[in-house]
């Protein structure tokens, strides 16, 4: 009995003695060589692994977030995207739009077909904007315009034909960015059957992208190429979504070869894997506006007034902006217009606004707005806004302006931020605030129409309100550059909106990974075909 | 003592209606809600009203706990607001890794805190002591999360001995792969658990050192090991047992912070992205179940007393009038 006590007294010891040596850290060499049993999980060969922080509940086909519109990329296409350089088709292969700008007729490429052979066709188009409307109580950005409905004609299996109530520019934006459609015969048509049903938590789903589902595990998802994928042969075999942790988790992981890529936001990150030659750095752009927005509805309305905005605008510098809280061009630069240099209607001689505190001091006193405290609201979630915002603290304070500052998280942040939209009642709960605009390319104008013709929570006059409906309505494409340039002009003119930064989507690879910046887009990535793992 | 159990059943019922609906009205007054996903600027005001209404939100506030009460009460937490799936499925899908991780750092921590609780009380104000003591202090002030990067840090990055997160390598499913997995997590949530064993016990110790039948045992020759283990150890149970009834419900919730550290998919994380939501079916339903496992750790810890305790038992029947 006393030796037994002694012996479990012993290995207790060992044990303790093992925890504390392991807390302790150890003299072993670099490289975890002989560990044995201990492994590095380096990105293997062939596979692409990319990291998330959080499992998906499904792979349900959707573009509710980024992390999450880039987790199902590889397995559901996209009809088209609309790019700075154009159209570029994927399920569709092409999208003709009549002279007044309300009929679109789609086409279906006649080999785009779902992982289990059945053919991509309108119907899925369809049941996927029936599903939409649905999850939203009957109507969706897809089936109604101003309130009016969209008329849908299917022509043929792979034709489909969309009347719109009145021409909408900003309708070629939500076919291209928000769409990705559902197999509809794996629900007999029926988009009630969707949810609940579990099928896009199986490996049995269909997909309409370059890759199928292989595994779903409780901390990663296994994607495998398809071997009968419309656009050709993917060159990566295998791609992994890994749970990862966030923040330093992930750059640890990053180091260690566990992931084949990861976003990089400061400059500090941005030196040390551009300084080495184990990793490739690619910058893509996020076609993104960030923007300072002035509240009409606000607590210190009445001292916001022309003069008011006016001297908070001119008070500000965005090169220091940028330089303080992006630190690097690379990442970002000073906005000089409410459109993005990735939308064609985008005016690159576009003013902008420029400094002077002189002016923006005398403005300040006359409007009675010196010396008041503003309330300025941020997304916390957002990368760099909070460097934005105390930069942006410090320049109004040289003109007497006080600003207390709230960082929210984007849930609470955009019930404020748009609150007459939410109908929150908190529309004068904040004076100040910084937003983004993303998806910002190609032929429309995008987010910039709809907050422009939007004179109740954003401002602006009639006027612009006007120019903007007939900006969005315009088909003619030298016509539209004329308004647009007119409008981006205008619309600086009111001091409603300061444009701030354009920034870039900034990767870092291992080195055996290449081509993440062949499709430009952000989410990342669309077109898989270019991704290469040595 | 049935008595006893039933009135204890019935408070039970009670604490967990009212944990119901104090977390229902949090989550209520807290800012923001899930129809932000799919309201857009271009709606009409009757298009945001038909999908508040879809969502069930055009509803007042307790209309819409007696809505979910109603269904709760018959096991079902309804469908999540996000992904319009089950909710319940999706809870006992993340069970098993969360009770995986948090049992074995329990269980850690109770195997090493009870033999180095019991000598730190036998040794008291010795050398050994004052050291095991001293490692107690430091492991309870240590942030958890900090821990946990400094041993990524240190075993990942820098040594390369260990993964950084996760729980399986991908395509590796053997329980070895698991555990080089959860080393780190491991460690990291049982050292602040085991200082704070080890000093419950080392008191309990200290107190039960004190009484006769010790003293006894020591006059009939008895070793100091088998007074501590035979003896001395039964009698330490019961700060062991409430601190086990306390811990269950963290057994069970899981930790935010090291689940997302070490990116570890258990129900911790799942919970997290639902808060960021506001995703009340998700967060009532995480809620409750932490509250009932706690509610219901503490009703075991006080059955057991019973069972450890005799005199407490005898002290249950006579307040009952036997």
């Amino acid at each position: 009995m006393k030796k037994k006590t002694l012996l479990s007294l012993l290995v207790v010891a060992a044990m303790t003695a093992g925890l504390l040596v392991g807390c302790g850290g150890s003299s072993d060499s670099d490289g975890g060589s002989g560990g044995g049993s201990a492994s590095t999980e380096s990105t293997e060969a062939g596979a692409f692994t990319m990291a998330i922080s959080y499992m998906p509940d499904s792979l349900q086909p959707d573009t509710a977030s980024d992390d999450y519109t880039s987790m199902v990329r590889p397995i559901y296409d996209p009809l088209f995207l609309d790019t700075k350089d154009g159209i570029v088709y994927y399920l569709a292969d092409s999208l003709e739009i009549s002279d007044d700008g309300l009929t679109y007729k789609i086409h279906l490429n006649e080999n785009a077909n779902w992982s289990d052979g059945e053919p991509v066709t309108v119907q899925d188009i369809l049941f996927s904007f029936d599903y939409a409307g649905l999850s939203s109580g009957g109507s969706s950005s897809y089936n109604t315009i101003n309130g009016q409905p969209v008329q849908f004609n299917a022509v043929d299996d792979k034709t489909l034909e969309i009347t719109l109530p009145e021409p909408y520019a900003t309708y070629v934006t939500t076919l291209s960015n928000r769409v990705l459609i559902m197999p509809s015969h794996a629900f007999d048509n029926d988009p009630t059957k969707v949810d609940d049903s579990g099928y896009f938590n199986s490996t049995d789903m269909a997909t309409s992208g370059a890759y199928t589902v292989s595994e779903i595990n409780d901390d990663s998802i296994v994607y495998k190429a398809r071997d009968d994928y419309y656009r050709g042969n993917p060159e990566v075999e295998t791609i992994v979504l890994r749970n990862t942790g966030s923040g330093s988790s992930r750059q640890v992981a990053f180091e260690n070869g566990e992931i084949s890529y990861m976003r990089v936001t400061t400059k500090e990150e941005l030196d040390k894997y551009s300084n080495s030659d184990e990793y490739n750095t690619y910058s893509i752009t996020e076609s993104r506006l960030n923007y300072l927005q002035v509240n009409p509805n606000g607590p210190n309305k009445s001292v916001l007034t022309d003069e008011g905005r006016q001297a908070i605008f001119l008070a500000l510098n965005g090169q220091e902006i940028v330089d303080a809280a992006y630190g690097s061009d690379e990442l970002a630069t000073p906005a000089n217009s409410l459109l993005t240099p990735d939308q064609v209607d985008y005016n690159p001689d576009c003013a902008g606004y420029t400094q002077d505190v002189e002016k923006a001091k005398e403005l300040a006193e006359s409007s009675g707005l010196s010396g008041t405290t503003l309330t300025y609201i941020y997304n916390a979630d957002r990368a760099n806004m909070e460097a934005v915002a105390t930069v942006i603290q410090q320049q109004l304070a040289e003109i007497g302006v006080n600003l207390s500052i709230e960082g929210l998280d984007s849930t609470s942040f955009f019930q404020r931020f748009f609150a007459l939209t939410y109908g929150s009642g908190q529309e004068n709960t904040w004076d100040l605030g910084t937003n983004g605009w993303d998806s910002e390319r190609g032929t429309s104008g995008g987010q910039a129409a709809s907050y422009l013709k939007n004179s109740e929570a954003w401002g602006f006059s009639q006027e612009t309100v006007d120019l903007a409906i007939q900006a969005n309505a315009t088909t003619d494409a030298e016509q539209s550059k004329t308004l647009w340039y007119q409008l981006q002009d205008q619309a600086l003119g009111e001091y409603w909106e300061y444009p701030l930064t354009y920034t870039n989507y900034v990767m870092v690879s291992q080195k055996n990974v290449t081509g993440l910046d062949a499709s430009p887009i952000v989410p990342e990535f669309a077109d898989w075909l270019s991704i290469k793992v040595e | 003592m049935w008595k006893y159990c039933l009135k204890k059943i019935v408070e039970l019922a009670v604490v967990l209606l009212l944990i119901s609906f104090f977390s229902f009205a949090v989550i209520y007054i807290a800012p923001g809600d899930v129809s932000s996903m799919y309201i857009s600027q271009e709606m009409t005001e009757e298009q945001k009203a038909a999908v508040l209404e879809h969502l069930g939100m055009d509803k007042s506030m307790p209309e819409q706990y007696l809505g979910w009460l109603k269904q709760a009460i018959h096991g079902d937490f309804g469908i999540s607001l996000a992904n319009r799936t089950s909710v319940t499925p999706q809870i006992l899908s993340r069970l098993p890794a969360t009770l995986l991780l948090m049992g074995t750092a329990l269980l850690l921590s109770i195997v090493l805190a009870i033999p180095l609780g019991l000598w730190s009380g036998y040794k008291k104000n010795s050398l050994v002591d004052n050291a095991i003591s001293s490692l107690s202090y430091i492991g309870m002030s240590i942030p958890s999360f900090w821990l946990g990067m400094l041993l990524v840090i240190v075993f990942t990055a820098k040594l390369h001995l260990l993964p950084s997160s996760g729980m399986n390598t991908v395509g590796v499913n053997t329980p070895w792969d698991t555990f080089i997995h959860m080393i780190m997590p491991c460690i990291t949530l049982s050292l602040g658990n085991l200082a704070t064993f080890i000093r419950y016990i080392r008191s309990s110790t200290i107190g039960e050192l004190g009484e006769e039948y010790v003293l006894t045992a020591q006059a009939k020759g008895t070793s100091g090991a088998k007074i501590l283990f035979r003896h001395v150890l039964k009698n330490t149970l019961l700060p062991i047992i409430t601190l086990i009834g306390m811990n269950l419900a963290t057994l069970v919730c899981g930790s935010f912070i090291i689940e997302s550290v070490f990116g570890w998919p258990g129900i911790g994380t799942f919970a997290m992205e639902a808060i960021g939501k506001r995703d009340y079916p998700i967060i009532m339903a995480y809620v409750m179940l932490s509250g009932f496992i706690l509610v219901i750790g503490n009703f075991i810890a006080d059955m057991l007393y019973a069972f450890a305790d005799p005199r407490i038992k005898r002290g249950i029947d006579s307040a009952n009038g036997r």
